[in-house]
């Protein structure tokens, strides 16, 4: 039996140790090509970079400072901005509509469902057009707010936050109820700390596509100070004036912030709050 | 929001009326809660929905030229091939990520759950950091994964494998479609173990005790206890693996530059939307395209609430 | 009493500043998009000097540089199709140009009065790129010329001397010899990307469509180029491009580390080798396309004019700022001494003080780059490349005409131009 069990964990580890791999291969692949001076290094050596210590340096992250008076700390102050504003918002009102569609049997639930599910289907690309004219008259052209509205009110994360909240005790609702506890209270003191989990996941996927969106910002902010961080980093990959140099210093520094977001939020919805709070 | 909540709870008290004050605000708190989305969808996606099914019976040149053209912007669908080409991979990327990403991402899930599994918090990290990337970034590197260079990590897979090197994003529809599956899940395995994960933790650990005393072994536990505990999250990842795969575009876009994809081996439904849109400037034609990929995602996702039981539980 | 006077005298002397200050005009404010950040450069550069040679109506040029060309021209589309948001001043890319003036109503103001008194110094085919109706849109920055750019390290080897190149027919008996010698091809052929190709069919004098508008891809020139490198290839002498094209990561690297003898595009492609491939330095040399026959041209299609859109408030001055910065005789050096570019404006050509100076082109490449651009001279041949039907056409090729002909090969080159243009005829 134990023998078995150490066999396990060997074979566990050694799964788990390739998929990580996998997973950081890239990674590792961009931290270091960044920090290479001379380009034609890493083109030449393509995914196998043969680096010797004499071609790294820091030139790189040191030129996104002084490059276009440090115009890459505008986009990342600007990324940060709308990816809060979407997170809080998106958060807010979605987790509001998945938890009555889940808790709550009204008239027209179903067609809420249909509702949800059809916006989450659509890609954004088509609607363009119809979408910058309407920015054009609520004068969000350029602006934060002109890129965190139309899709803040996410159909993903209210889909998420129906199916979340479908597996909490529907018990607790009823005691509430009992109790003479309001509907709204409900949602805010008991069924609302119950989802905290899924606040924590949610929160960073929101706030990982808020950070990671490319076309629609693009389209809303019309000004290079403006840009988010994804789009501004893109302008350094034109194929008429490429500066890789600074596309993969910029793009280590931009997962940086999801990483220590997702660091220091990973316990707070991982690691069992729920297994101790469900017992109850 | 929340101070509507509570005031309308203290003229419940006030009214000192418990079970009426529930009944009321039972019916109306769900139209209120909703209401922030109600208005969303109307603002920001019924109103541009409409404006581009006007569009798709309109034949747009320029900036302005404008003819109405009725029909045939659709009747010109049905005879175009690429439209096939696009739908075919579209349908065979989808099935690829499902496949990936709800199997490796269930096991991975179970495992990193287990509280033998030694260094789960590490590993659980490490897969979900690619996650973190946004698919520009992606792109950089898989572009140079799947080159057609004999050093690259695949071909050298290959070459020892006893294959010789493949230039992966210029070979077949198989080659191509393989590559963006194998891109995209790198992006998105993470974030579907995280659901997992997530859906993990709403399992009473009381029923896997249950189950142990029962005699259960790890096989049994993972059918009879794990999977329909998680069926809520089985459920949402399958839909949202089936609407993000139909409507992928970005994967195309950043592995071959400017989705120029050779002979449409990597072109997806939406790619080609886009680009007969902003390449080709075939407006019209594109918002007739995107019309009929709405109604067809509409007619899958009736499909998906009924079978799947989206919104029933229990 | 003192201080009284010096506070008077202050008070005087300021309010005498007053009147002085508020001369100095307020500078009007244009913005400019590109999707090529030198561009940008170059047009800062231009405001510079605008500010200092008319202190009495300023600039204050705004520049945007956008991540790619499909971006950048979806916002535009968009921007002026909503009537707003539009910027003043605009980098509008050749291939896409002919969709921004479809219609009765276009985007972009006439530029004639700033570029016909100047007409006789241009080279007047590329600046006919952008007329319709006799009417000018744009201005372009370079006329493009066609050339080759030869590894010198990898001819040598293989005893091939750069002169020798003169037809296509010297160039794949030579490339068997570097092939023999080298076992490296001696050029590569773009599969996804069409300006390879298309510089190669315009040379016959050969287009995608001809200057009525009729498609006429599919005629026999065209499909011959393609015979042409499908032999080159199976003899081994020519290769597809490694990454598809010459504007991807691996195309760079394969080419930095000497994969293959030449590649063929216009001048403007050579701050990828500086830029990219420095370990090349001093072995690459530049040399006019080889030609089919002694009837062959020199064909050009320019790549970026730059229109001012009817969004702009302040057009005339718009239009001042634009010929001083790219139609007068120094913005035209510029064009060269900024951006590495052949300019339109031919009167300047033999100006030793622009084309010889030092800098990082001459540097690379040696100061003769612009004698060959000279001695072309009277080959330029200008393409259709604003024809409405372009932009589908070149996608088209791109996506799906190489691809199919040189890497699939189920088909033969005549039936897949065939298809492709029955495409384009039925729109």
């Amino acid at each position: 039996m134990k023998r078995q069990k150490r066999s396990y964990r060997i074979f566990i580890i050694v799964l788990l140790a390739v998929f990580a791999l996998m997973a950081l291969m890239p990674f590792v692949y961009l931290v270091v090509a960044s920090l290479v001076e001379d380009m034609s290094q890493v083109f030449k050596n393509g995914l196998a970079l043969d680096i010797t210590p004499d071609m790294l340096g820091t030139g790189n992250y040191r030129m996104l400072v002084t490059e276009q008076h440090g115009v890459f700390f505008r986009w990342f102050w600007n990324s940060v901005v709308v990816t809060a504003m979407f997170t809080v918002l998106s958060l807010a009102t979605s987790s509001m509509v998945g938890y009555a569609v889940s808790v709550y049997r009204f008239r027209g639930r179903k067609i809420y469902i249909i509702m949800i599910m059809s916006t989450m289907m659509i890609p954004v690309e088509i609607l363009m057009l119809p979408l910058y004219r309407e920015m054009l008259s609520f004068r969000l052209l350029n602006t934060y707010l002109g890129v965190v509205l139309p899709f803040a009110d996410s159909s993903f994360a209210i889909y998420f936050f129906m199916q979340y909240a479908a597996s909490l005790p529907r018990e607790l609702v009823d005691a509430a109820r009992v109790d003479g506890c309001g509907e709204f209270a409900i949602f805010l003191k008991i069924m609302g700390p119950l989802m905290i989990p899924a606040f924590g996941s949610m929160g960073i996927l929101q706030a990982m596509t808020a950070w990671n969106d490319f076309l629609w910002p693009l389209i809303v902010m019309s000004t290079n100070e403006n840009f988010t961080l994804t789009v501004g980093l893109q302008t350094y990959l034109s194929p008429y004036g490429n500066n890789y140099n600074m596309l993969f210093a910029g793009a280590v520094i931009s997962v940086i912030p999801l990483m220590i977001l997702f660091l220091c939020n990973q316990n707070a919805f991982i690691s069992g709050i729920m297994a101790g709070s469900v017992k109850g | 929001m929340g101070g509507v909540g509570v005031s309308l709870m203290l003229t419940g008290r006030k009214r000192g009326a418990a079970e009426r004050h529930g009944i009321n605000t039972m019916r109306i708190a769900p139209y209120l809660f909703t209401l922030p989305f109600v208005i969303s969808f109307c603002l920001f996606f019924a109103y541009p929905l409409g404006y581009m099914v006007m569009m798709s019976l309109e034949n747009i040149e320029g900036i302005s030229s404008v003819t109405f053209v009725g029909m045939k912007n659709y009747v010109r669908l049905f005879g175009d091939a690429r439209v096939m080409n696009a739908v075919r991979n579209s349908v065979m990327f989808t099935a690829g990520i499902l496949v990936l990403n709800v199997v490796l991402a269930l096991l991975l899930a179970v495992v990193l759950n287990n509280r033998q599994t030694p260094l789960r918090n590490m590993f659980r990290s490490a897969l979900y950091l690619p996650a973190l990337t946004s698919i520009i970034v992606a792109g950089i590197y898989f572009r140079l994964f799947f080159g057609s260079g004999d050093r690259t990590p695949l071909n050298s897979v290959m070459s020892f494998l006893g294959f010789g090197p493949k230039a992966w994003l210029f070979d077949t529809v198989y080659t191509g479609v393989f590559a963006l599956v194998i891109t995209s899940t790198w992006r998105w395995l993470g974030t579907n173990l995280i659901y997992f994960l997530c859906g993990l933790q709403s399992i009473p650990q009381e029923l896997y005790e249950a189950a142990e005393i029962d005699g259960a072994g790890p096989l049994q536990r993972l059918i009879y206890v794990t999977i329909p505990g998680l069926r809520p999250m089985i459920v949402f990842v399958v839909t949202v693996l089936t609407y993000g795969g139909l409507r992928m575009f970005g994967e195309s876009y950043v592995l071959w530059t400017n989705g120029n994809t050779p002979n449409n081996i990597g072109i997806t439904i939406v790619l080609y939307i886009y680009k007969t849109a902003f390449a080709r400037y075939q407006t019209g034609y594109a918002a007739a395209m995107s019309t009929l990929l709405f109604v067809v995602l509409f007619f899958i996702n009736l499909l998906y609430i009924r079978f799947l039981k989206i919104g029933k539980e229990g | 009493m003192k201080r009284f006077l010096v506070i008077l005298l202050t008070v005087c002397m300021l309010s005498a500043l007053i009147p002085a200050m508020s001369v100095a005009a307020e500078p009007t404010d244009l913005t400019f998009w590109t999707y090529v950040e030198l561009h940008s450069e170059f047009f800062e550069d231009a405001a510079a000097r605008w500010n200092e040679m008319h202190p009495d109506e300023p600039i204050n040029l705004k520049c945007e540089s956008y991540p790619t060309v499909d971006d950048m021209h979806s916002k535009l589309l968009i921007t002026l199709q909503s009537g707003q948001g539009a910027p003043d001043i605009v980098d509008v890319n050749v291939a896409k140009f002919s969709n921004f003036v479809r219609g009765e109503d276009i985007g972009f103001i006439p530029l004639n009065d700033i570029i016909e008194p100047e007409k006789d110094a241009f080279l007047e085919a590329v600046l006919d790129i952008y007329k319709k109706n006799d009417i000018y849109y744009a201005i372009e920055y370079h006329v493009g010329a066609p050339v080759i750019f030869y590894n010198t390290e990898i001819l040598d080897a293989a005893g091939v001397k750069v002169e020798d190149l003169v037809y296509w027919s010297d160039v794949a008996e030579a490339g068997k010899k570097v092939l023999e010698a080298t076992g490296k091809p001696i050029i590569t052929f773009e599969i996804a990307d069409s300006w390879c190709y298309y510089i190669m069919c315009g040379e016959k004098k050969s287009d995608w469509m001809d200057r009525d508008g009729n498609v006429i891809m599919d005629n026999q020139a065209n499909a011959d180029v393609l015979h042409f490198m499908l032999d080159m290839i199976d003899a081994g002498t020519a290769i597809t491009t490694p990454g598809g094209g010459f504007h991807t990561e691996e195309y760079y690297g394969f080419m930095g580390q000497g994969g293959a003898a030449s590649m063929l595009l216009p001048l403007w492609y050579m701050d990828r080798f500086t830029n990219f491939m420095p370990e090349l330095k001093g072995k690459i040399q530049i040399a006019p396309i080889p030609k089919w026959d002694d009837e062959s041209v020199a064909p050009v299609f320019g790549g970026t004019g730059t229109c001012i859109t009817t969004q702009c408030k302040a057009q005339d001055l718009a239009k001042r700022f634009l010929y001083e910065a790219k139609i007068s005789k120094t913005g035209s050096g510029n064009i060269w001494t900024v951006l590495g570019f052949d300019p339109l404006r031919m009167d300047i050509w033999d100006d030793d003080s622009i084309f010889k100076a030092d800098n990082v082109f001459t540097d690379y490449y040696g100061k003769e780059i612009f004698d060959i651009i000279t001695g072309m001279k009277d080959d330029f041949y200008p393409t259709n490349v604003t024809d409405p039907l372009f932009p589908a056409a070149n996608t088209l090729v791109a996506n799906e005409v190489l691809f199919k002909a040189l890497a699939e090969r189920n088909q033969t080159p005549e039936e897949i131009l065939k298809e492709a243009a029955d495409e384009l005829r039925s729109y």
